[in-house]
C-alpha cells in the first residue's frame, strides 16, 4: 500500500524510471508565471480606468425619456463591445502611467548621480 | 430587529462569491436577521434574490456585511455609510496573471488590492475565508482577523452515487475552476497529456469552469489540438446537478492553481471521496490537510504519475476517501455557521 505521504517520493521514483527507459520527455516541466507588470501610481490608475455609466447616458431633448431608454437599451446591447473597447484604452492608459514612471525614475537618478 | 445586509460588487452565476452570499442568506434568514443581498454590478443569470445595490437601505442600527473580492467603483459608497460594518475577504488574485489577457480584470485586481485597507478600516470586524487570507487582511491593518470558512451547503452536493467511470471509457480526471492564467488549466492539460501518453492511453480530462474570456478558451484548445490530446473536454461551468455527477462519475481530481484564497472545487472533490492531486498554493492546503496528494514539483510528469496512483491504487484511494471525510468534517455546516455567528455578533457587539 502506498501512503499519501509518501506517493509523491513513489511518483518521483516512477518518473526517474521510466525516463530511464525513455518513456517521458526529458523537459517536461511547467510552464513559468506571466511577467510581472506594475503600473503606477494608485490614484492615477484608479483615473485611468474607464468606467462608462449608463447614468450619464441620457437625452438633453424635451421629453426625452424615451430616447434615454433607447440610448441605455443600446448601451446595454453593445456591452460586450464597450467592454472591449473600454478594456484596450484602459490598458494603453495604464501602459503610459507605467513609461511615465520609469522616465520619472531615470530623472530622479539622473538628478542624483549628477 | 436588526438585520445583516450583504452587498458585493458584481454578482452572477457560477461565482463562488455570489453563492457564499446567497448560502448566507438562508443561514441569516434561520436567525432572523436576513436583509436584502445586494450587488454594485448584477449579471444576467444571477441568482433572484440578488438586488442592485442603489436599493440598499439599511436602518441605522442595521449591519452591512461587505463581501470584498475585487475593485468595483459602484462600491465605494459602502465605506460611507454610518451603520456598523462586517468585511468578508475572498481574497484577490494577483494582477500580473491578467495584465495581458483581460486588462480590465487586471485593474480591479491591482485596485482591489491596493483598497483593502481602505475596507478593512471602514469595518468593524474583518473575517476572511482562511487563515491565508486573514494574513492578508493582517497586513492591510486588521488587527485581529477572524477566520469564517466557506460555507458549503451540503444539499448542493447531494450527487448520485459513486460510479466511477459510470459513463464509460477510460479513468475520468476532473478539474473544477474558472479557466483563468493563475489556475493553470495549461498544466493540467499538459499533465493529462503525458498520464494519457504514458500511463491510460483511455483517460478522459473534463475541465469544468468559465473561461474567463474566448481568446483564452482558444488558447487552451489550441493547446490541447498541440498535444495531440483525446478524450479532453473543456464544458464551460456546469450545472450543480451536471457537476454532482462529474464528481461521482471521476477517479481523480486534479488543481494546479497557482492562486487560491480557498478552493472551493477541492473541498467539493473531498466531499465527494475523490483522490485529489493539488498544488498546496496560497489557502488550499488548509482546506485539503493531510487529505491531498500535493505536488509543487515544476516536472509534469510527476504529476502525471500522482494521477496515476491516485487512479490505480486501491488502498491509497481507500485511505484518502477516510481522511477526506474526516477533512470534510473541518468544514461541516454547522461549524462554520457557527464561526459566521460569531463574526456577525461581534460587529454588531462593537
Amino acid at each position: 500500500m502506498t501512503r499519501p505521504e509518501e506517493a509523491l517520493g513513489r511518483a518521483r521514483e516512477a518518473v526517474e524510471r521510466k525516463r530511464a527507459e525513455g518513456a517521458y520527455p526529458a523537459s517536461e516541466s511547467a510552464v513559468g508565471e506571466p511577467p510581472s507588470e506594475r503600473p503606477s501610481p494608485e490614484r492615477l490608475k484608479e483615473w485611468a480606468l474607464l468606467d462608462v455609466e449608463p447614468s450619464t447616458l441620457y437625452s438633453t431633448r424635451r421629453l426625452g425619456a424615451p430616447i434615454t431608454l433607447l440610448k441605455r437599451g443600446l448601451l446595454r446591447l453593445l456591452r460586450q463591445y464597450t467592454s472591449e473597447l473600454e478594456a484596450r484604452q484602459t490598458r494603453f492608459n495604464l501602459a503610459v502611467l507605467g513609461r511615465l514612471r520609469e522616465l520619472e525614475e531615470r530623472v530622479e537618478r539622473l538628478e542624483r548621480d549628477r | 430587529m436588526t438585520l445583516v445586509h450583504q452587498a458585493t460588487g458584481v454578482a452572477g452565476p457560477y461565482d463562488a462569491v455570489t453563492e457564499q452570499a446567497v448560502a448566507y442568506r438562508a443561514l441569516l434568514e434561520r436567525w432572523g436577521m436576513a436583509g436584502g443581498v445586494h450587488a454594485s454590478v448584477v449579471a444576467p443569470r444571477a441568482p433572484a434574490e440578488v438586488e442592485p445595490l442603489e436599493r440598499l437601505a439599511p436602518d441605522r442600527d442595521d449591519l452591512v456585511l461587505i463581501h470584498y473580492s475585487g475593485f468595483v467603483p459602484g462600491m465605494r459608497p459602502l465605506l460611507e455609510l454610518p451603520q456598523r460594518k462586517l468585511l468578508v475577504y475572498h481574497n484577490i488574485t494577483p494582477a500580473r496573471y491578467f495584465w495581458e489577457l483581460e486588462p480590465r480584470v487586471a485593474i480591479a485586481c491591482e485596485l482591489g488590492r491596493a483598497n483593502l485597507p481602505r475596507y478593512v478600516a471602514a469595518a468593524r470586524v474583518a473575517a476572511a475565508v482562511s487563515r491565508y487570507n486573514a494574513e492578508e487582511l493582517r497586513a492591510a491593518g486588521a488587527l485581529d482577523p477572524r477566520v469564517v470558512p466557506i460555507l458549503l451547503d451540503p444539499a448542493r452536493l447531494e450527487a448520485p452515487a459513486r460510479r466511477r467511470n459510470g459513463a464509460g471509457g477510460g479513468p475520468l480526471v476532473l478539474s473544477v475552476g474558472r479557466l483563468a492564467p493563475h489556475k493553470r488549466p495549461d498544466l493540467v492539460i499538459r499533465a493529462f497529456a503525458l498520464y494519457q501518453r504514458h500511463c491510460r492511453p483511455d483517460a478522459r480530462l473534463l475541465c469544468a469552469g468559465p473561461a474567463v474570456n474566448p481568446a483564452y478558451l482558444a488558447r487552451l484548445q489550441e493547446l490541447v489540438a498541440e498535444l495531440g490530446a483525446s478524450g479532453v473536454r473543456l464544458a464551460g461551468p456546469l450545472p450543480q446537478p451536471q457537476l454532482n455527477a462529474a464528481y461521482a462519475d471521476a477517479s481523480a481530481f486534479v488543481s494546479l492553481s497557482e492562486h487560491e484564497g480557498f478552493c472551493v472545487p477541492v473541498l467539493e472533490a473531498l466531499c465527494a471521496g475523490l483522490p485529489v492531486v493539488a498544488r498546496p498554493a496560497g489557502g488550499v492546503p488548509e482546506v485539503g490537510g493531510d487529505a491531498v496528494l500535493w505536488v509543487d514539483d515544476d516536472d509534469l510528469a510527476v504529476v502525471a504519475e500522482l494521477i496515476e496512483l491516485a487512479v490505480s491504487d486501491a488502498a491509497l484511494r481507500e485511505e484518502l476517501g477516510r481522511r477526506a471525510r474526516a477533512r470534510v468534517e473541518q468544514f461541516a455546516y454547522e461549524r462554520v455557521a457557527g464561526e459566521l455567528r460569531a463574526a456577525v455578533d461581534a460587529a454588531l457587539a462593537s
